[in-house]
């Protein structure tokens, strides 16, 4: 008994020993783990969801974790993602398990967690935690696709139910778990897969393709650092002007917990062209102004052009992916003020003439215009109307046919001409006006219709002159107003060249001699307008040194009034209104002034009239139409040592006529306004001669019409008729009657 | 009844030294296995020193992880760098110091897949070759006819999926289910 008990005692010691060093030995042997639950061979691991004990080969299907594995195809953490996160929508139980298992031991759960972390499946932010370590290493370069690797940990899955050799399995629970080649008896293997590094290269996960398992000493794969990047453009201005610079600012955000340093690039919104990259480190909640860009848009910039800029960034956000920020843009825009002119070739046209409208705009910037719509308008106004003003409006009526306009097109700043039109006056009425506005669109940048001043050209005639029978003096004095007699007188008339080509204006039938200028003034019954031309001037004796025109170089010379001749010791008497035809032949009368003149002479009457003071003419003076013989030739003398004034009705005057003063064609003040019609617009002829200090040509008659001869009607004739000839040659000396006193040898005789 | 209670007190007092005794033997039985446990791990690992992975924190307790050769985890890591030179350099160099045939198996192992991830298919296969030289097990065989199949000598590929096949033990269960694996390529091949 006592040897039984000793004998039994040492068995139980030794059974104690043995139990204690195989105590010993596997809690030093277990003390390395993978993932928390403990492995072991093929057929005695312990679950990573559940931690039950189970084993992996099968007869009743595959002990992949992942059954069918992942295709070698895939290469991106993209494709990676969504293969799994397919699974675990998608998969069978075993799938999803395999799925739910990859993903909870990439990001480390069971890697010093506790096993409450183990969701199968993953919750919501262990697969977006997921998907940023994943994203964030292939961000970092440290994904190694389709690689041959050795390993000696293997994983399966524990929940089929039967073994390798068709044995039901104790244990079968819906789980995964990991297994050691080595202690199962099969060495190292290879595999094909792909795998995860840590930052300092070494393996964090591996996987391989053809059955979806997690393979060697594998960790969680590195977190991704918490950041989120947003980025920014901001534009100086909206708008810009061409030529002008805008300023395009980059900025950069870290809204995270982590600093990081982001590369960046500024974009061409238009283009999506690069224009600058840069690399800056932006801390944690901070914003950074990474890039400012000067632009200088074109000043040929079109209006509306766009110039945008935008910046994207990598990484966006937990260390992996790129962003944008949103695109800005200035648009180039116009800034101008336009003022549309007209101009006319002149302020006044005669008819059939042609008159040139010039339409221009004024752009006083500072920019180039729009593109903008022109219109003439405009029409024949009346006497007497006045011109619109510029006005911010649309006017009408337009003028028809339009003028071409060049007004498509962005006006410069400066003047800019952008049409013509030519009128042509025709048979428009003396008086009216041709007027005409521009009216344009978009006035300025901010639109809308604007109209010229309007510009009106007067439809007027110059009226003319004809000396016809003899030549015309002017220059010297009478010496009663002037000792010296030394007056340089000048003869100014008008003339004006018509659509033919032709002159009307005024003339004299021989020569023009005058001590002053000669303007405009024909000889040789010749019209003249251009005094370089040829026409007009042959018969013209200027005084002056004046190109073309003589130079005749006649002295200063006393002209004869006659007034000496028949003034009268004792003054005669007569009514202020004195009739010729009522006078008696041979009537002498030295009268005081005023009186008025009238009347038809009797055949063979000769009067003579010397008026100290002014004369009016008050009718029509005229001799008889016919003679019987030379002795019925009338003389009539009307001598005024003031002024000769012919009222307006008056249309003929037959005599000789001297005026110390002015002799006035029309009994209107001078300067006043003529017009066309009434007061002066009858012809007055002149049969005979007129002497006068100054010979003032009032009558309107004429230069108008329906043809070129009609505008050339003269307003006054002065005819030096043959009556004065013959009258001088019959009576000699006989100073009761008209005769040659007084003769100027003007070149050329004929 | 004295000469009784003098017998339990002298029965106790034995009892006790006995059992001082065997606690004390126990205590140095489970240091000897701890310390025969350490000696297991790292006695076997003349490449260098463990790459052990991290300690089971969850409360659980778990099979050691076998530990891979420095020289093979070194050329893992140039290969993940693209220097391939300096993976077959650091093997190599293994090779020339190492006696244990595990390791060396693993390094020749190591080699092949490093020529086969620089796309050298044929070293590839001279290294597995090299390594089932070195220890005739399944996992050599296997890695040759996948290189085999990737390269198209199909021959080889079978060759060795039916090499791999005979190495199995038929009377494990994870043999049996690998066999049917092999057998399965084996077919493909043969299509």
């Amino acid at each position: 008994m006592n040897i039984r008990n000793r004998s039994a005692k040492l068995v139980a010691m030794g059974v104690l020993v043995a139990v204690m060093f195989a105590s010993g030995f596997a809690v030093a042997a277990w003390a390395g783990t993978i993932f928390g639950r403990q492995y072991d061979t093929w057929n005695d691991g312990f679950g990573y969801f559940l931690n039950q004990k189970g084993s992996c080969p099968l007869t009743d299907g595959s002990d992949d974790v992942l059954p069918g594995g992942i295709s070698q195809n895939v290469d991106t953490a993209n494709e990676f993602i969504s293969t799994i996160e397919n699974i675990l929508s998608t998969g069978n139980t075993q799938h999803k398990t395999g799925a739910a298992f990859i993903v909870q031991t990439m990001i480390g759960n069971g890697q010093g967690g506790t096993s409450s972390t183990r969701f199968n499946p993953p919750n919501a932010a262990q697969l977006a935690d997921w998907e940023q370590r994943v994203r964030y290493a292939e961000a970092q370069g440290r994904i190694k696709w389709r690689q041959t690797f050795t390993f000696t940990l293997n994983t399966c899955y524990q929940g089929n139910l039967k073994d390798g050799l068709g044995n039901t399995k104790p244990s079968h629970p819906n789980d995964d778990m990991f297994w050691d080649e080595i202690a199962s008896g099969y060495g190292t293997q290879t595999a094909v897969g792909f795998k995860f590094l840590n930052a300092n290269g070494t393996t964090a996960y591996e996987i391989q393709y053809s059955c979806g398992n997690p393979l060697g000493a594998i960790t969680g794969i590195p977190d991704a650092p918490d950041y989120t990047i947003t980025g920014r453009t901001t534009v100086s201005s909206p708008t810009v002007l061409p030529g002008q610079a805008v300023t395009f600012k980059h900025y950069l955000k870290d809204t995270g917990s982590s600093s990081a340093t982001i590369n960046w690039t500024t974009k061409d919104g238009n283009t999506n062209a690069t224009l600058t990259t840069g690399s800056n480190a932006i801390a944690s909640n901070t914003e950074v102004n990474v890039n400012t860009e000067t632009f200088n848009v074109p000043s040929n910039a079109a209006f509306g052009t766009q110039y945008c800029r935008y910046i994207t960034f990598s990484p966006a956000t937990f260390g992996y992916g790129s962003g944008q920020g949103s695109k800005v843009c200035t648009t180039v825009v116009p800034q101008y003020t336009l003022t549309p002119t007209v101009s006319p070739s002149s302020t006044t046209a005669q008819q059939n003439d042609q008159i040139t409208f010039t339409y221009a705009i004024t752009n006083s910037g500072p920019t180039r215009s729009e593109t903008l719509t022109c219109k003439a308008a405009g029409q024949t106004q009346g006497p007497g109307y006045t011109e619109l003003p510029q006005q911010d409006v649309d006017r009408n009526p337009a003028v028809v046919p339009q003028p071409t306009f060049n007004c498509n097109q962005e006006l410069p700043v400066g003047n800019t001409t952008v049409g013509t039109e030519v009128f042509d006056v025709g048979n428009a009425t003396v008086g009216s006006n041709v007027c005409r506005s521009l009216v344009i669109n978009p006035k300025d940048d901010t639109g809308g219709f604007r109209s010229s001043a309007e510009v009106c050209v007067t439809i007027a005639k110059s009226p003319y002159v004809q000396f016809m029978g003899n030549d015309v003096w002017a220059g010297g004095n009478f010496a009663a107003l002037n000792a010296a007699c030394n007056n340089s007188s000048k003869i100014q008339t008008v003339a004006h060249t018509l659509r033919d080509g032709s002159v009307a204006g005024s003339a004299v039938e021989y020569g023009a001699f005058a001590l002053g200028k000669i303007t405009n003034f024909g000889s040789a019954n010749k019209a003249l307008a251009n005094p370089a031309g040829p026409a007009g001037k042959a018969l013209t004796f200027s005084n002056l040194v004046d190109t073309n025109l003589g130079n005749y170089g006649a002295p200063q010379h006393c002209i004869n009034d006659y007034v000496s001749l028949y003034t009268k010791t004792a003054k005669d008497s007569a009514a202020a209104a004195i009739d010729v035809g009522t006078q008696a032949s041979g009537t002498q009368l030295d009268i005081t002034g005023p009186h008025g003149f009238s009347g038809t002479m009797a055949a063979g009457s000769k009067q003579i009239y010397l008026v100290e003071g002014d004369v009016a003419i008050t009718g029509d003076l005229k001799y008889p139409a016919n003679y019987s013989g030379p002795d019925q030739i009338p003389s009539l003398i009307i001598i005024a040592t003031g002024n000769i004034t012919v009222n307006r009705a008056v249309q003929q005057m037959d005599g000789l006529f001297v005026a110390r003063g002015q002799f006035f064609t029309c009994d209107v003040a001078v300067g006043s306004t003529l017009t066309v019609n009434p007061p002066c617009e009858k012809q007055l002829v002149i049969n005979g001669a007129v002497k006068a200090g100054q010979l003032q040509l009032l009558r309107t008659f004429g230069a108008d019409g329906a043809d070129d001869a009609s505008r050339k009607q003269p307003a006054e004739v002065f005819n030096f008729n043959p009556e004065m000839y013959l009258n001088s040659a019959l009576y000699g000396n006989n100073t009761n009657v008209l005769q040659t006193v007084d003769e100027k040898d003007l070149p050329p005789r004929f | 009844m004295s000469k009784e209670r003098k017998g339990k007190r002298a029965i106790s007092r034995k009892a006790i030294i006995t059992t001082a005794i065997v606690v004390g033997i126990a205590l140095v039985a489970l240091g000897i296995g701890l310390l025969a446990s350490w000696l297991l791990q790292n006695g076997s690992n003349p490449g260098g020193s463990s790459n052990g992975t991290s300690n089971d924190q969850s409360g659980l307790i778990g099979l050691p992880q076998n530990p891979q050769l420095k020289a093979v985890t070194d050329a893992q890591k140039s290969v993940d760098q693209g220097d391939y030179t300096k993976a077959q350099s650091t093997l190599d160099t293994a090779l020339k110091t190492t006696t244990n045939t595990d390791d060396k198996f693993d390094i020749y192992l190591e080699k092949g897949v490093t020529y086969e991830n620089e796309q050298k298919y044929n070293d590839a296969i001279t290294a597995y070759q090299q390594a089932a030289a070195t220890k005739s097990l399944p996992s050599a065989y296997q890695a040759i006819a996948r290189v085999a199949t990737t390269i198209g000598n199909k021959q080889l590929a079978i060759d060795s999926y039916n090499k791999a096949i005979s190495l199995l033990n038929p009377n494990d269960a994870r043999s049996a289910s690998l066999k049917q694996t092999l057998q399965e390529q084996i077919q493909e091949l043969s299509q």
